[in-house]
């Protein structure tokens, strides 16, 4: 297994109930898989999860991306700025 | 070029002065500013987070994407963050162009990718005190 950190943003982390979480997953875990493993530990987090764009360490990724040790995951739900 | 994110109120008159240059024939300054009534609803206050590091990112790039197809002389891109009242300033797009066709179609297309890609949310309060992120289905 590897550890990472997923960062949450606005209504996301409600739902999760905090800003930072760091999880154990199994190596050569890509992204689209991360988000199904946050949507069954976090079953309200679906909406969000299915919208959501990712970084990781502060980069926008595909959900292809290979997840590597200690990297930073950014949950970005659906953005409202402006 | 000047790209910002801040919790202060946004003061657009020096944007402008600072887009003023001799190379340019116009400037054209967009204020997003917060609204009280939507369709039925009244919003007490916003309130604006942002992952600040890939959202200061995103907007350079934003920027200077804009700067090339455009042809911007100068540019600033404001973005306040924090709890915001109705009629307070949430964002703000400055732009000096040789022509105004330019400045405008500039600022338009900045605050449409904006809207569509920079990692900044906003909270809607109502005056019953019911807060809601909002996150756009696309």
């Amino acid at each position: 297994m590897i550890k990472i950190s997923v960062v949450f943003f606005a209504g996301a982390r409600d739902i999760v109930g905090r800003n930072r979480l760091e999880i154990e997953i199994p190596p050569q875990t890509n992204i689209a898989e991360l988000r199904e493993i946050l949507i069954v530990k976090f079953p309200r987090l679906e909406d969000l999860a299915r919208r959501a764009a990712f970084a990781v360490n502060e980069i926008f990724v595909l959900t292809d991306t290979l997840l590597v040790e200690n990297d930073e995951v950014a949950f970005l739900p659906a953005v409202s700025g402006g | 070029m000047r790209i910002k994110l801040t919790n202060e109120p946004i003061v657009h008159h020096d944007m402008v002065e600072n887009c003023r240059c001799k190379s340019a024939g116009a400037i054209v300054l967009f204020l997003g500013t917060v609204r009280e009534i939507t369709g039925n609803e009244q919003t007490l206050s916003l309130e604006y987070e942002a992952f600040a590091p890939l959202a200061e990112k995103t907007l350079i790039e934003i920027a200077e994407q804009a700067k090339s197809k455009w042809g911007i002389q100068k540019l600033e891109i404001i973005h306040r963050l924090g709890i915001l009242q109705p009629g307070e300033t949430s964002i703000a797009v400055c732009v000096s162009t040789p022509h105004r066709a330019d400045a405008f179609a500039a600022c338009q297309q900045i605050m449409d990718k904006i809207k569509e890609v920079v990692p900044i949310w906003k909270k809607e309060t109502s005056p019953k005190g019911v807060s809601n992120w909002i996150h756009p289905k696309i």
